[in-house]
């Protein structure tokens, strides 16, 4: 058949195609036979049979069409019968095992999941590109200093904008933005803090994000400061009610009047990569701080840049061509500061901010190396299990071998049965999954703040996600099936106690178990000791009592006020608030300790009244802050010696400072701190010590005690300022009630954040909230990392128990008592997990070391935690291990020999 | 049964076909020989077009194929009918009985009382 296609030769000479030509043969045979056998020459009955066949290329050529024909359709039926009761088969031998399948597809799905979470927070923050057109040629550029080490901040002088806008042949535009918060008022509801975007007027069109109703706002509404602001989906929706009618609708921000122009789509979330920003207005329109030389000054930034490359530019050609530029302005800008330095990075690399642009990678690349590793022990641990569970039925399968069944088959189910467990796998990955980036995503870091990790999980990911856990399934299903199909599982399972090369495999295994163990304690013991904290922080002295106390936020820019306003409105707020009903004390602070708000400024200390700055190795200043006389009192801060402020000392009278213990001693030590004499800074007056108080926490509950100074509100006055208000008892209705007697005394005023300050203390980011967020990702980490190891210590056990399957039938003939093989087992369970706490125990006392500074209560060798972390890890793990050792017990001698030998 | 001389030809070498394969499995040869002994060797079945029919009708699943070994001790294709060609067979032969009736009954009537135009 010459004519034939090279492929039917081949696929021919295989022996496939060759039937229908052996059928035709035997046919022509048998004919050719009867023809003589009918008296006609041998030559001549071939030729007769010949042509009573006709053209016998073309018939043979016509059957095997339709042979094909047929074995295609044939062969999907036969796929699919072979697949379905290979899953009904499959199923069947998972549900008998329940023990086995679910350990299996836990493992799995824990592996998976954990993939699955990293994938999401790797894809949200760092791959994927704004949701605009062309969003690859979106770049950001920061500017290094030197004051700042060599890491780039994000702001950027205006006059470098300037120039970089200059370069047309680089950028096609060049913006900036800033955040900017706000007190909003829409109507007649309630003002609250919120936080918006101030951008260049060409923010939109550099973008090229479109609103999905009305219009963004231009260059020209920029120039003319006008006051218009452009909504987030998310803020449309949630404080609008998706009025589709919103725009022309107006706004109260800071007290001026907004008008709504346009609602942006769902997907363009600006870009502040952190914070939820409720919408976008022009950097001209009159809201923030004035910097008076902000056009021309090279210290005073406040923009972050975003600018579109030209299409033909790299990335690597504007790094270049800033070089240039930069040295060119360091020469024309004798003010630049010291190493001053632009540098560009693409919009992705650049995020949360372009000074995390150094490390974002490397958290990124050691998540999913992390991902990776506990997936891939996911993985080890299934396929110790199969290969466990494989060995138990290496007759069933050598028996179906021999019965005709081919290898094909053999693999098809048994790669079936793990692609069910890759399923069951995934199903519990997408629950634990879409669990944890919901409670991700739900984490407030400070209830004040509006964080936004916007982590939905993508069906991108959830792909990756599926094909990742059939591909777990397969991987750890594969090596089973081969040795099966091969019939050498058998021969493999009898050599894997003795041979070098399955001795090593043995001594793998057990290694991994040890390694998972120990981080199973580390990570526990971490979680422990968190938990400890939390429980014990309630009995922490912190210096004050702040039960009892309601707190509130006021910032007088909010209220267009100016610094000389503000003295005088908040002076009128306390001295209303001090009549409300049940109050005790009241008072202003710049800051307030443990709450989020910051130490207060940090000034330049100098004793006596010569020059000399106070050494304090190293150290950059203390924190002062600047306090009304009745603060002490509302928060419970103790006298120790001297006086507390008074309303005499005002911004008229001599400055005075009280000092807390710890200040005293570290300025000076072992004398009388009262009348000394500080100043504040380089160039500030002289200042009496007329106190001393008591040391209290102030940025975090578990730090170590800090210096501070008190200096009287009126002489230091800030514009906003922070309420205490000591009350009688906890009336319910007081924070309501504080919120009206404010509103009362200015209706401008937006107080933010009127809360109990124990439960600010126990919710906040500062206070309680690390430690109770710790205790939880520690505690579900931890609980991940338990039961892959005994999941892995169950296989490896249960694996050796069938290894040495021979050994303890031997053993039980001799007359072994069951109790000594379960001993046995266990022995071999007890020393892998051993080795594994001890090694955990010693990395644990390392690394909690560094979380002594979030802990409260709690010493980081809190033996109470190890003992039970400990303990409670090794008992679980005994159970694991009691499973297999209970099963090689039951073991019955003789069938054991028998089916070893 | 409006069916052309072609179609009636192939259709009665299925039915011989499947009728042949009643008793017990035959190979193709043997399929032949069959049809000429039972017709009195009235009817030559050509190889040609035997072993189409008999490729079509497996593809049909009527009949179904095994290899076996033939009476000279050679491996040869055995065919027999399935049980969904025996259903078939009795449509077939009911039909075509039904058929050939038919044509006997118009052959044995009376001469038309007028005649053609012809």
């Amino acid at each position: 058949m010459k004519d034939d296609p090279f492929w039917r030769r081949y696929w021919r000479s295989l022996g496939f195609g060759r039937e229908v030509a052996d059928e035709l043969q035997f046919h022509v045979d048998l004919l050719t036979k009867d023809l003589i056998a009918g008296g006609m020459e041998p030559a001549a009955a071939a030729q007769e049979a010949a042509r009573r066949f006709g053209d016998q290329r073309r018939v043979q050529a016509d059957l095997e069409t339709i042979e094909r024909r047929r074995g295609r359709r044939m062969n999907v039926r036969l796929f699919v019968s072979e697949l379905w009761s290979d899953i009904r088969y499959g199923a069947r031998g998972l549900l008998k095992r329940p023990g086995f399948t679910i350990a299996a597809a836990l493992s799995l799905g824990l592996g998976i999941g954990t993939a699955t979470v990293v994938l999401t927070i790797v894809d949200n923050w760092l791959l994927r590109p704004l949701e605009v057109p062309a969003a690859e040629e979106l770049v950001v550029a920061g500017a290094s200093l030197k004051a700042f080490g060599s890491i780039p901040i994000a702001v950027v002088p205006t006059p470098a904008l300037t120039e970089m806008a200059a370069r047309t042949d680089l950028f096609q535009s060049v913006g900036g933005w800033y955040l900017q918060t706000v007190g909003m008022k829409l109507g007649e509801s309630k003002s609250r803090m919120a936080f918006l975007l101030a951008t260049t007027g060409n923010y939109f069109d550099l973008l090229r994000a479109r609103p999905v109703l009305g219009r963004t706002y231009s260059e020209a509404d920029d120039r003319e400061r006008t006051q218009v602001v452009v909504l987030n989906d998310q803020a449309w929706r949630q404080q609008f009610a998706a009025d589709p009618g919103v725009v022309g609708r107006t706004v109260m921000l800071n007290g001026l009047p907004f008008t709504v122009i346009g609602v942006l789509p769902p997907s363009f979330r600006g870009t502040e990569a952190l914070l939820e920003v409720v919408g976008f207005v022009p950097s001209g329109a009159p809201l923030g701080e004035e910097i008076a030389d902000l056009a021309t000054s090279w210290k005073n930034g406040r923009n972050t840049m975003i600018a579109r490359r030209q299409p033909g530019q790299s990335i690597g050609q504007i790094r270049a061509a800033l070089e240039v530029m930069n040295a060119n302005m360091v020469k024309a800008h004798p003010e630049i500061p010291d190493g001053f330095h632009l540098v560009a990075y693409p919009e992705t690399r650049a995020r949360p901010t372009i000074s995390s642009t150094g490390f974002v990678p490397t958290i990124a690349a050691i998540l999913s190396a992390l991902a990776a590793l506990v997936l891939a022990v996911a993985c080890a641990n299934v396929a110790n299990l199969i290969l466990a569970r494989a060995s138990t039925r290496a007759t069933e399968l050598a028996v179906r071998l021999a019965l005709g069944a081919s290898r094909r088959r053999l693999i098809q189910q048994l790669l079936t049965e793990s692609m069910l467990l890759g399923l069951g796998g995934l199903l519990i990955a997408s629950a634990l999954g879409t669990a944890a980036v919901r409670g991700l995503s739900a984490i407030s870091l400070n209830g004040a703040v509006p964080i936004s990790l916007h982590l939905g999980v993508n069906p991108q990911v959830l792909l990756m996600a599926a094909a990742v856990a059939l591909g777990a399934g397969l991987l750890s299903g594969i090596g089973p099936a081969l040795l099966a199909s091969r019939g050498q599982l058998h021969d493999s399972l009898r050599q894997a106690g003795r041979s070098g090369l399955s001795g090593r495999g043995r001594h793998f295994r057990g290694a991994l178990v040890v390694g998972q163990v120990a981080v199973a304690l580390v990570v526990l013991v971490c979680a422990g000791l968190f938990v400890q904290s939390s429980r014990r922080a309630a009995n922490v002295d912190i210096g004050f009592q702040p039960n009892a106390v309601i707190i509130a936020h006021l910032e007088a820019k909010h209220s267009r006020y100016t610094l000389e306003q503000a003295g005088p409105i908040f002076d009128r707020v306390v001295r209303r608030v001090r009549e409300m009903p049940g109050v005790v004390a009241a008072d202003w602070s710049e800051s307030m300790p443990v709450s989020g708000t910051g130490g207060g400024r940090v000034v330049d200390v100098y004793t006596g009244t010569g020059g000399g700055q106070v050494d304090r190795k190293g150290a950059q200043g203390m924190m002062t802050n600047a306090v009304g006389p009745d603060h002490f009192t509302a928060l419970g801060l103790r006298l120790r010696a001297g006086r507390l402020f008074t309303p005499g000392d005002t911004s008229a009278a001599h400055p005075v400072v009280i000092v807390n213990q710890h200040a005293a001693e570290e300025l000076w030590p072992g004398r009388d701190p009262v009348g000394q004499i500080l100043r504040l800074g380089a160039d500030a007056p002289p200042a009496d010590v007329v106190g001393v108080v008591n040391d209290s926490r102030i940025m975090f509950l578990g730090e170590s005690p800090k210096s501070v100074l008190y200096r009287p509100w009126a002489q230091a006055p800030t514009t906003w300022a922070h309420l205490a208000v000591r009350m009688a008892s906890v009336d319910p209705s007081a924070p309501a009630r504080l919120g009206e007697v404010i509103a009362s005394v200015d209706p401008l005023l937006t107080p933010q954040g009127i809360s109990w300050y124990d439960r600010v203390i126990h919710d906040g980011a500062n206070g309680l909230a690390g430690i109770r967020l710790g205790a939880t990702m520690g505690g579900v980490i931890g609980l991940l990392a338990l039961i892959l190891a005994v999941v892995g210590l169950y296989g490896v056990l249960t694996f050796s128990v069938t290894q040495e399957t021979r050994e303890i039938g031997v053993r039980l003939a001799l007359g072994a008592e069951p109790g000594a093989i379960v001993r046995r087992v266990l022995v071999q369970g007890a020393r892998l997990v051993g080795i594994g706490v001890v090694i955990g125990l010693a990395v644990a006392l390392l690394v909690t070391r560094a979380l002594g500074g979030l802990l409260i209560g709690v010493r980081p060798t809190d033996v109470e935690v190890f003992t039970f972390v400990a303990v409670g890890l090794v008992a679980v793990a005994l159970v694991a291990a009691f499973l297999p050792a209970r099963r090689a017990a039951r073991m019955d001698p003789v069938g054991a020999l028998r089916t070893d030998a | 049964m409006p069916a052309p001389t072609v179609e009636l030809l192939r259709g009665s070498l299925d039915l011989l076909i499947l009728r042949a394969l009643t008793r017990r499995a035959l190979h193709g040869y043997a399929v032949i020989r069959w049809i000429e002994e039972a017709t009195g060797n009235a009817l030559a079945i050509e190889e040609g077009s035997l072993y189409p029919a008999l490729y079509r009708l497996v593809d049909r699943g009527w009949i179904e194929s095994d290899w076996g070994i033939s009476a000279n001790n050679r491996k040869a294709r055995f065919y027999s009918l399935t049980p969904k060609g025996r259903g078939q067979l009795k449509t077939e032969v009911r039909d075509f009985t039904r058929f050939a009736n038919a044509v006997f009954q118009a052959l044995a009537a009376p001469e038309p009382a007028h005649g053609g135009t012809r």
